[in-house]
């Protein structure tokens, strides 16, 4: 699992939606573009949650190693959402998809 | 109040079993509304285990406005509506863990919990206890109900004390700290403590074998 920094903030989140925010982050930043992306994380009592979050050039975020867990489960939907974003960025698609690309 | 008088409206525009007849008091039907309430709102959890459930879901499950039913929840549980989930939700694992064979892994992702230590940190400080005790306890209680059904009665033998004659109580020997087959005898009378073999207790004496007599001079 994975701390997702975001601000003064972090969330808790799996692998693979930590990797998918960071690389599309990244390429937000190279187009110089912005997303609202609704990130699925852990909330303090274990249950699933849901944080927005804005990504784009000059906004960091940083992702650091957390202890695993049993219960952890894999968002392939959210990181397959991301991946088609990150395509359609690169194309030149929609350079700000502002609060009607949220997840 | 004003929530109070809407659900009261509410019930008594809805109620078709004689709300109204004589002796029952709009507090019954306020507390019979909350009720209602509460049970909408439980079996809308019930309904989606694992889902994210909001205010606006559990309103619209107990057909009452969302600022009503966070006033409502407040007054009846002081709780706010994701807490109230997030209560009934560990308090059905606590169920399923107390009453059923269900592992802790899977009865949690049945309620929608995604992460096994934050969980039972919640759990733990709802209940008092984590996970894995509940079950221990359940394990234990089960065991002693099946080893001892009925609670054990407890024999009292009784013989007289070798020393002054005083009736005394035979206790078991695990009273005294020995695992020898023996009885022992503690005589409130002279302060004459001693273990009784069965031989001895047969032949309808006390063999002093092991214990502290008092001295001659105290009998």
């Amino acid at each position: 699992m994975k701390h997702l920094a975001y601000g003064f903030w972090t969330v808790l989140v799996s692998d693979d939606v930590a990797d998918a925010v960071l690389h599309y982050s990244a390429v937000l930043g190279q187009v110089r573009s912005s997303d609202v992306v609704g990130v699925p994380t852990i909330d303090d009592n274990g249950c699933a949650a849901t944080a927005g979050v804005v990504l784009g050039a000059g906004i960091p975020v940083m992702a650091t190693q957390a202890s695993d867990d049993v219960l952890e489960e894999t968002y392939p939907v959210f990181a397959d959402e991301l991946t088609a974003r990150i395509a359609s960025t690169l194309a030149g698609g929609s350079r700000l998809r502002g609060a009607s690309g949220t997840m | 109040m004003a929530v109070a008088l809407s659900m009261f409206a509410r019930v008594a525009l809805s109620t078709t079993d004689g709300a109204f007849a004589p002796g029952r008091s709009s507090m019954d039907l306020t507390a019979r509304s909350n009720d209602e309430l509460l049970k909408a709102v439980r079996q809308r959890i019930d309904a989606d285990a694992t889902g994210v459930i909001d205010a606006a879901a559990l309103a619209e499950a107990a057909h009452v406005r969302e600022s009503e039913l966070r006033s409502a929840l407040r007054v009846q549980t002081g709780l706010s509506p994701r807490q109230f989930v997030l209560h009934h939700r560990l308090d059905a694992v606590h169920q399923a863990l107390r009453l059923h064979d269900g592992d802790i892994i899977n009865t949690a992702q049945a309620w929608g919990f995604v992460h096994l230590q934050r969980f039972t940190d919640a759990y733990a400080s709802q209940h008092g206890e984590t996970p894995a005790e509940t079950i221990a306890r359940r394990t234990s209680d089960r065991a002693r109900s099946t080893h001892d059904p009925t609670p054990r009665r407890e024999m009292r033998r009784t013989t007289s004390c070798p020393s002054c004659g005083h009736p005394v109580a035979l206790l078991s020997a695990g009273v005294w700290g020995s695992d020898r087959a023996a009885s022992v005898i503690a005589c409130t009378a002279c302060g004459y403590t001693g273990s009784a073999h069965r031989s001895a207790l047969a032949t309808g004496g006390l063999e002093h074998t092991k214990g502290f007599p008092v001295p001659e001079g105290d009998h």
